[in-house]
């Protein structure tokens, strides 16, 4: 059986460089669409780690909001596909 | 698509970014960096100890390495441990070399231990050099005589002989308690007793103390 915690830390890190890759792009122009479709990417992480997402958060308190705003924003899309 | 909502996502995950921790240090070292500088400035010098009769060459053993600063670091309260762990993504041992203060902040290094061999032997002794290297890269630690090292640090031979124990006294006696003399002395020697100049440089150093009174 696979390792949880691992699989877990995994999608973080995942989470964490589509965020760091974002923050580079997203003031650049012609950069929109890729923009929207790594938020997209963060937003299929944040609901893939949704049910372990009280634990997540009790380590990483600021990924809370983030968390429930991508989803928000972008959960009815990436669910959809 | 709303733009207030997209706005405050580029600040969450500023904020994300700005948040995480670095892995190899304490949130914090603001204490530890001062006491680090100041354990720093007062290592003793390591030179070469063992020979290595398979490659014809010299090195210092972790013992030499460590022998060089575990007062200073002390003083200072620093400690330094290192320890194994098998990382859960690769499967391989990882060395890791910490630097601790006693306000509970740290930093680290972290190396992987690549045995030439699968055995118990071959990890033992990768190990060994390892350690070595982790301690010396870690706690900024450097071997006088190092071939590779420049001038500066040749001159800082640890087998140099020092002062014998009639020349250390014929010296404070020269110096006469003045206490910037001392201070500038093991300044310029990077030592911290003056018994430690070497023996060579004595009579150098006793002509300079007579000529500046």
């Amino acid at each position: 059986m696979a390792n949880i915690e691992a699989i877990i830390n995994n999608k973080l890190e995942q989470f964490t460089r589509l965020g760091k890759i974002a923050k580079q792009i997203q003031n650049k122009r012609g950069k929109k669409e890729l923009l929207q479709n790594i938020y997209k990417g963060m937003a299929k992480i944040a609901i893939d780690l949704e049910l372990v997402k009280d634990v997540i958060f009790d380590q990483h308190p600021n990924l809370g909001p983030l968390f429930e705003s991508l989803i928000e924003l972008y959960g009815p899309e990436v669910r959809g596909q | 698509m709303e733009p207030n909502q997209i706005e405050e996502i580029k600040v969450m995950i500023e904020e994300m970014i700005a948040s995480q921790k670095d892995p190899h240090q304490s949130e914090s070292i603001a204490e530890l960096a001062p006491a680090f500088a100041k354990a720093q400035s007062i290592y003793k010098n390591v030179g070469y100890n063992r020979e290595n009769p398979f490659f014809k060459s010299q090195y210092a053993d972790l013992n030499a390495v460590l022998n060089g600063v575990r007062d200073a670091l002390s003083q200072n309260g620093l400690s330094f441990y290192q320890y194994t762990e098998i990382c859960p993504k690769t499967d391989s041992v990882l060395l890791k070399s910490r630097l601790l203060h006693s306000s509970g902040q740290w930093i680290q290094s972290v190396a992987k231990l690549l045995p030439p061999k699968n055995d118990q032997q071959s990890f033992g002794s990768t190990l060994s050099y390892q350690r070595r290297y982790g301690a010396m890269t870690l706690l900024g630690i450097t071997i006088s005589g190092d071939t590779t090292d420049d001038d500066g640090e040749h001159t800082r031979k640890n087998y140099e002989e020092t002062l014998t124990d009639t020349q250390t006294t014929k010296l404070l006696n020269m110096i006469d308690g003045d206490q910037d003399m001392i201070n500038n002395l093991l300044s310029v020697f990077k030592i911290d007793h003056v018994s430690y100049i070497p023996k060579k440089m004595f009579d150098g150093v006793m002509r300079k103390i007579k000529d500046s009174k």
